[in-house]
């Protein structure tokens, strides 16, 4: 019951009061986020969602999402599942930020990849903040102008500054400017914040393409918590650069290396010829 | 050890510079000896020479120690009477840095080989042909020959003929000596370089508010964007510089990320930049005037907006952003992708600055593409695609599709690791892909893979291992982690050759 109530504060102030007439209650706002909330304390489940239809249709963009990434050698898996949710989440010219503590030694995005992904590396501009507090001040800047289509801040660990107040200041501004504000999280556990959603992101084997080889990016991908929908699931998604959204895919690819693998190896195919007859095996719709 | 420098108290005791600090020693023992430290000296010149902007734009630096004021034109801000200007002026430098402990010796000539000259020996202006030929400033022995030849003062050579001096003591001579009696321009070159637009204030009583110093900023700031709006341009660098009462300066320099004639967007920056300071802002006794130049303009036409006029008022919040950042975290940490003439991954893109753009280099906001948010750099993914294809056709890879096209698998990783990590890899075969490989401390076993893709290194650049050809390939371990590995050396080249990984995939 707490968790409800605790969730309708935040929840007044996410949900825009569409109508000017003044009573506020109007079908498209509150009305709707009460019978919700009305349906759920009276324990009465919703069904759960797809993480596809989440992402689809319950991911505002005036919020602040996180996504941890579930180990260190997933990293990878979870800047690429927030650059992806920051191309989703913003007009498809509008300037990305990519905001990060200034630190040396370790993988820095690469525009050509970027690319890939369906995101012009002409829009993303990089801040490499001296510290956590300066990366922390010029996001919520960022967020606060209304001048970028998405903001990402990629936070390394547990910093003592980013506490709840931090996190809330983040929400208030996405909120005001309509900015997504997306935190990606590094070698950290699910922490308290005041985030919308919050996304555990894991690599996933890819559907293989021709000759055996790695296909595109796919992620085994868990709701942690949803201010709106229930939580808790987990799917195995992949993205689609060109609708910019997210595909679910839940027949995982047969696991070829486990019975042939040591057979397929070092057998020679020729690549350019069948692949580029089009018979690579098509993404399930 | 030698002394570089004595005081006047040592040097009326006999000591000189040059003097071994031993027989020094032995001469004065109460002699007090500190480090040279010509770093210092460097600084306080500089610094000198910015209070004396106050007289004048045109400042230069005469190291170790001496100051070159261009004070042509500058006379009719203190007095209609040239001779009277140039007293007071030479009056109040005396005093001003008098007071600050150092002996000044003023001289004004014609020409600045001519008013150091006088200055170091000590002689009024018309005296140039008094000074001894050492004020040449050649060689000691050319110096030397002079004297033996019984030519003591530079009027004694002025009344020779020049071909004459040239023959037997070479063209430096004369040209030195043409120098010195102003037949010849000895260039000054400023410490600062000619504003576009510069204006100043000047105060009857120092001003040490910070609410005086920011009205005082933006008048100055509307002031000169008024003249830049005549001229049709907007101000990409503005820089201000406070002048306290007691000789010491503060110099603040904004930059923008597109040409600008909003001053409250210049007085916003002004605020983060000084916010942003190490130090804070100390007015001391106060300021006795503010200057505020136009450094960079560049062209900024009215443009035409449409009809809601959105697209130019997002570019320029952009812009505005962009320019509030790079004042506050400083322009080097606020960058965009710029790519370079490379195929060697690592070398491909480079961090461009957002503020150093320009029209020429294929950019800037002028002719950002439509609705794009494109600064100084307009590669669009395409472009980045591009780059991509002739190395997969190359190795007979068919070309990554574009938009337009069926698939989209990328070939080059989200994140490049620089430098690449070195992996401890087993192959099946000398030739092929790892089978599996132990890349910090986790072990990973292969179980797709494409590849190779054999990148040679540019062979006229670099040596031994720099131009190893390296053989990528992109593989997927057990769990699905997606790496880009590659052997650095094929087996003609190196006969083990080390496995690292270079990139990782989403």
């Amino acid at each position: 019951m707490n968790k409800y109530v605790s969730d309708s504060v935040a929840l007044s102030r996410a949900v825009p009061v569409s109508d000017s007439s003044g009573d506020g209650f109007s079908e498209t706002g509150w009305g709707h986020a009460l019978a919700r909330m009305r349906a759920a304390d009276a324990g009465e489940d919703t069904p759960a969602a797809s993480l596809a239809q989440i992402l689809q249709h319950d991911m505002p963009a005036n919020a602040l999402h996180e996504v941890f990434a579930a180990s260190r050698t997933d990293n990878a898996s979870a800047s690429g599942f927030t650059l992806m949710l920051a191309a989703m989440l913003s007009p498809e010219d509008a300037p990305l930020f990519l905001v990060r503590e200034y630190r040396g030694g370790s993988g820095r995005l690469y525009p050509a990849g970027l690319s890939a992904l369906g995101i012009d590396p002409a829009r993303c501009f990089s801040i490499n903040a001296p510290d956590m507090l300066s990366a922390l001040k010029a996001t919520a800047d960022i967020a606060r102008s209304g001048a970028a289509g998405a903001v990402l801040i990629e936070v390394e660990g547990r910093p003592r500054l980013l506490d709840l107040t931090a996190s809330r200041r983040l929400s208030l501004a996405a909120e005001k400017s309509g900015t997504a504000v997306l935190m990606l999280r590094l070698g950290s556990q699910a922490t308290p914040s005041s985030a919308y959603s919050r996304w555990q992101v894991a690599s996933a084997q890819s559907t293989p393409l021709l000759a055996d080889a790695p296909g595109e990016a796919a992620f085994t991908t868990t709701l942690l918590r949803h201010r709106r929908m229930a939580a808790g699931q987990s799917a195995r998604l992949i993205w689609n650069p060109e609708k910019r959204k997210f595909d679910e895919q839940t027949a995982a690819p047969t696991p070829q290396w486990d019975s042939a693998g040591e057979a397929t190896f070092g057998r020679l195919f020729s690549l350019a010829a069948r692949r580029a007859a089009g018979s690579r095996p098509r993404r399930a719709a | 050890m030698r002394l570089t420098a004595v005081s006047q108290a040592a040097h009326l005791l006999g000591l000189s510079s040059g003097l071994a600090l031993a027989d020094a020693r032995a001469r004065v023992p109460e002699l007090a000896a500190f480090d040279h430290d010509p770093a210092a000296n460097d600084a306080l010149l500089a610094r000198l020479a910015d209070a004396c902007l106050r007289y004048t734009p045109r400042v230069m630096t005469h190291p170790p120690q001496g100051l070159i004021l261009d004070i042509s034109g500058c006379h009719h801000l203190y007095d209609a009477n040239v001779d009277r200007a140039e007293k007071w002026l030479a009056t109040d430098l005396t005093q001003r840095l008098g007071e600050t402990g150092l002996t000044v010796r003023i001289a004004c000539a014609c020409s600045s080989d001519a008013a150091l000259a006088l200055a170091v020996y000590g002689l009024d202006e018309n005296a140039v042909h008094r000074l001894p030929v050492t004020a040449l400033a050649c060689d000691a022995a050319v110096h030397h020959v002079l004297r033996r030849a019984g030519l003591n003062t530079i009027g004694d050579l002025a009344s020779r003929p020049r071909t004459v001096l040239a023959a037997r003591f070479g063209e430096q001579v004369t040209h030195r000596l043409a120098r010195l009696l102003g037949e010849v321009d000895s260039p000054i070159i400023p410490r600062q370089s000619r504003p576009i637009i510069a204006c100043e204030a000047r105060f009857a009583e120092p001003i040490a508010h910070a609410d005086s110093v920011r009205r005082v900023l933006a008048e100055l700031a509307t002031d000169a964007i008024s003249q830049l709006a005549e001229r049709g341009e907007g101000a990409r660098a503005v820089e201000t510089k406070l002048f306290r009462c007691d000789g010491q300066t503060r110099g603040l320099l904004i930059e923008t990320a597109a040409p600008t004639r909003d001053v409250p967007l210049i007085m916003r920056l002004f605020a983060e930049r000084i916010a942003a300071l190490n130090d804070p802002l100390d007015p001391g006794f106060g300021y006795d005037s503010i200057t505020l130049n136009i450094t960079a303009a560049e062209p900024l036409k009215a443009d035409q907006r449409d009809f809601t006029g959105s697209a130019a008022k997002a570019r320029e919040e952009l812009a505005a952003l962009l320019a509030r950042l790079a004042t506050r975290l400083g322009p080097e940490r606020v960058t965009q992708w710029q790519a370079v003439d490379s195929h060697v991954p690592e070398r491909v893109f480079m961090d461009g600055n957002i503020l150093k753009s320009s029209p020429e280099r294929g950019g800037g906001a002028g002719k950002a593409r439509d609705g794009g948010a494109g600064f100084g750099i307009v590669q669009t993914s395409k472009f980045w695609r591009d780059r991509e294809r002739p190395l997969r056709q190359s190795c007979g890879l068919p070309p990554p599709r574009d938009k337009l096209g069926e698939d989209l698998v990328s070939t080059r990783p989200l994140l490049l690791l620089d430098p690449p990590q070195p992996i401890e890899a087993i192959a099946e075969v000398p030739d092929g892909p790892p089978y599996r490989f132990r890349w910090r401390g986790n072990q990973h076993r292969v179980a797709r893979h494409e590849g190779p893709e054999r990148i040679a290194m540019p062979w006229w650049q670099g040596k031994g291992t720099d131009r190893l050809t390296r053989d990528y390939y992109r593989v997927e371990d057990v769990e699905g982690h997606r790496f880009w590995l590659f052997r650095h050396g094929l087996y003609s080249e190196k006969a083990d050759p080390n496995w690292y990984v270079h990139g990782l995939f989403a």
